[in-house]
């Protein structure tokens, strides 16, 4: 599934014919093989769905990677910070991850985009900021376990600092999990960036987006249903294909630690 | 006074740790050491023992300040380690070092042995990269472990080696006492007594001073000078090796005794 | 306009008039249509309201079902498909999802009404969008506690002694498994309440979600305003019947 993903960010662009903007209302509404020029046939608006398509999934991507990235620098941190310290840090810094959690994250993007704006870089920073507490959660559960064990222990009656310690046992230590958590949360992060550019508050047209295209489509699911299918297809094998990989990613690691 | 010849001495340690209970409930904090008072003379090898949950460990983790007495002192060196500031807590730091019961948990699964051994120089940025490496040699081979072992990863190493590479750490820089926390309880019988074997020979040799926590009397019997035995967080009774063996005072010190296996046969 | 608005304080000030109105019930009345938002926002809740506890009752049930009868089904693969059609579904986004089931059930074969709150079978699609995401998170939750149980001595002793095997999975797993559970669904719940935002919009369904986007495309933000203070507080209304509803089936909690 991946493959094909790669396939369509990597090698499209370099097709001949490659163009995202150019309209041509006499082709508009084109189907998928019809016309060699136009793979996946043509937009309302004449636009070639192939080419769209491919930006689309890359600017999908690169969003979620952004925002995957940031988020879990933000929980990781969190939760050493407050798996390592407990004590005052550890109950305020849960408190609000628990209070996050209850507001529902779309709501919350809604309500954050309408007042700060939808910039691409400060939605990366704004999906970011409101997925970190999976990673923080399990961070701190491993780390207030792992804090206990002997080696942590034995370093600190080295003359171990916290931040020693923390760098150069704890992290190391979780990073194999977060690296796991990040993977899947790539497709969590797709889809919700996927939803807030359906309802328009995502990525701003002209730039393509999987989320805008479906919505334009929309209206032409009884004629043209393959506007929706097309990029519904790539949401899926996008979402899918990581979701495979991080299962799989996980197994694996289970397996060669047991 | 007691004598200035003590590396550490406790007076009056209580340990008291708050428990979380129902709400609207008063919490009554659990005392898991009561009052404890005893000295450790330099070079020597006092013991702790008793049942499990009787707060030797709690003791021990005091001495190895990872945690604070509620009352009274512990004092090392003829210094109340409550006074100490960050400098004088490092310096402490070196001159004391820990080994814990778990061979598995006491060396972190990433790192190679070398590395482990080494922590405390780095910590401590005590020689180069290669004087470091040379010391990890030299503590291998006073631990009698080929010195080939220095590239490997825990996983790869039987528990008695682990525990010797535990200690070798712990002599990586030289500590006056070392607190050794049920250090060979996990270890089959042939193995506890090679481990022992060796820190006998260690202490001769460096004039190492050892806290040992074990809830074992036989074991406690082939090392220490002096035995304080614990119950409930009290130190119930006190002497040396052979005076608890052979005039028990105690009913729990009796039942401590019966504990150990082969002890009805031998009787 | 400004001036009634009251624009020209200070910021501060104008938050802090809010939350001195929010507390005596006024949250402000809408730009728009210069009524009282939170009249607005309350009109919209029962709809709102129904879709999500629709959804999530029929999905858990459902769940409930399939993970019982996975549990006792004798072939693992059973389970194992179930599990990976779960997988399935939860890579589709609802808001997709919903797409399609339009696609297939309205445009294709006619049969359902897509749009609105009309009748009862309005609710179909939406129900069916919503439920299914709610299904597969559920099973797995099921799943996997009904996995540690099955190896658990209780269990082995059970079956050892000759009692029907769904008798120990009705009687013994899934109470075991419902205690944890329902913490988590009952936090889902709340947020699935103001979750539904996307839904609403595919379905054209009158609920707050949509009532909230549209106020913040139309800078109306008193709606806005109004439409999070009411989903906080039903969030925690919810929240405070799960934690009853916990203690009722709990036996280890008693409430004080
Ligand atoms: N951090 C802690 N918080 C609360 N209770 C503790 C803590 N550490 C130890 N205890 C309790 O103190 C008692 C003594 O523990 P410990 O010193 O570990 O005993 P031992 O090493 O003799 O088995 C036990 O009952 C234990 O549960
Ligand atoms: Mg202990």
């Amino acid at each position: 599934m991946l493959a094909i993903v790669a396939v369509l960010v990597l090698v499209v662009p370099f097709l001949p014919g490659f163009d995202t903007d150019t309209q041509d209302l006499g082709d508009n509404l084109l189907a998928p093989l019809q016309n060699p020029a136009h793979l996946l046939g043509t937009d309302a608006l004449g636009r070639d769905i192939l080419s769209r398509l491919s930006v689309a999934v890359r600017v999908s991507l690169l969003v979620a990677f952004g925002a995957v990235l940031i988020s879990a620098l933000v929980g990781t941190s969190v939760g050493l910070t407050a798996g390592y310290f407990r004590g005052r840090i550890d109950t305020v810094l849960m408190s609000i991850g628990d209070i996050q959690l209850a507001i529902p994250v779309v709501l919350l993007l809604i309500v954050l985009v309408a007042t700060l704006g939808s910039r691409p870089l400060l939605l990366v920073v704004l999906l970011g900021l409101t997925d970190w507490v999976g990673y923080g959660r399990v961070v701190r559960s491993m780390v207030v376990s792992l804090r206990e064990q002997e080696f942590v222990q034995a370093a600190r009656s080295a003359g171990a600092s916290g931040f020693w310690v923390i760098r150069k046992h704890l992290l190391p230590n979780v990073l194999s999990q977060v690296v796991i958590l990040a993977a899947f949360e790539i497709g969590v992060v797709v889809t919700i960036e996927s939803s807030l550019s359906f309802i328009g508050l995502g990525i701003q047209p002209p730039t393509p987006s999987l989320g805008l295209m479906i919505n334009e489509g929309q209206r032409y699911l009884q004629s043209n249903p393959s506007l929706v299918f097309v990029p519904a297809l790539a949401i899926f094998l996008v979402i899918g294909g990581i979701q495979f990989l991080s299962q799989n990613v996980g197994v694996r690691r289970s397996r060669s630690t047991t | 006074m007691i004598g200035v010849g003590n590396v550490v001495e406790l007076r009056g340690v209580t340990k008291k740790f708050p428990v979380r209970s129902a709400p609207f409930r008063k919490a009554e904090p659990f005392t898991a050491v009561s009052d404890a008072t005893f000295s450790l003379p330099r070079g020597k090898t006092v013991a702790v023992v008793g049942e499990s949950g009787s707060g030797k460990s709690t003791t021990a983790r005091m001495v190895l300040k990872l945690e604070d007495p509620t009352r009274g002192q512990v004092v090392f060196d003829g210094v109340d380690l409550a006074t100490l500031d960050r400098r004088e807590l490092f310096e402490f730091r070196r001159r004391v070092q820990p080994v814990f019961q778990n061979p598995y948990g006491s060396l972190d699964a990433r790192y190679t042995v070398g590395r482990s051994i080494a922590e405390p120089l780095q910590l401590h940025r005590i020689g180069t990269r290669a004087t470091q490496d040379a010391r990890v040699n030299e503590l291998l081979d006073q631990v009698a472990l080929p010195t080939a072992l220095a590239s490997r990863l825990p996983h790869e190493l039987s528990g008695g080696q682990r525990q010797r590479v535990a200690i070798a750490r712990a002599l990586a820089l030289s500590p006056e006492l070392v607190v050794l926390d049920e250090a060979v309880s996990a270890l089959d019988v042939i193995v506890q007594a090679q481990i022992l074997e060796l820190l006998a020979e260690l202490q001769a040799e460096l004039g190492l001073s050892y806290l040992f926590i074990s809830h074992d009397l036989a074991v406690v019997r082939m090392i220490s000078h002096e035995v304080h035995v614990m119950q409930h967080g009290r130190i119930v009774e006190s002497g040396t090796p052979d005076t608890i063996f052979d005039q028990p005072q105690q009913e729990y010190t009796r039942a401590l005794l019966a504990a150990i296996p082969g002890s009805e046969i031998a009787r | 306009m400004r001036t009634s608005l009251g624009l020209n304080d200070s910021l501060a000030g104008q938050y802090g008039r809010f939350l001195v109105d929010a507390v005596h019930g006024d949250l402000g009345n809408s730009i728009r249509q210069s009524t009282s938002s939170l009249a607005l926002v309350l009109q919209r809740l029962p709809a709102a309201l129904q879709l999500a506890f629709i959804s999530f009752a029929v999905g858990f049930v459902l769940a409930i079902v399939l993970a019982v009868a996975g549990e006792l089904s004798t072939r693992p693969r059973v389970r194992t498909a179930m599990l990976s059609i779960a997988t399935v579904r939860q890579a589709i986004p609802p808001y997709l999802f919903g797409i399609l089931l339009i696609l297939v059930f309205s445009v294709w074969a006619g049969l359902l009404p897509a749009l609105g709150m009309n009748s009862a079978l309005s609710f179909v699609l939406p129900v069916a969008t919503v439920s299914t995401f709610e299904i597969a998170l559920y099973l797995r939750l099921f799943n996997a506690s009904f996995a540690e149980s099955r190896r658990s001595d209780y269990v082995r002793t059970a079956l050892a002694k000759g009692v029907p095997h769904s008798r120990v999975v009705i009687r013994h797993q899934l109470p075991n498994a419902l205690l944890p559970i329902i913490t988590v669904a009952g936090i889902n719940l709340g947020v699935l309440v103001g979750g539904l935002v996307v839904i609403e919009m595919v379905f054209n369904w009158p609920g707050l979600g949509r009532l909230i986007i549209e106020g913040v495309t139309q800078r109306d933000y008193p709606i806005v305003q109004a439409g999070v203070v009411v989903i906080a507080v039903v969030f925690i209304v919810i929240n405070f019947i799960v934690d009853l509803l916990y203690a009722v089936l709990d036996p280890r909690v008693r409430l004080a």
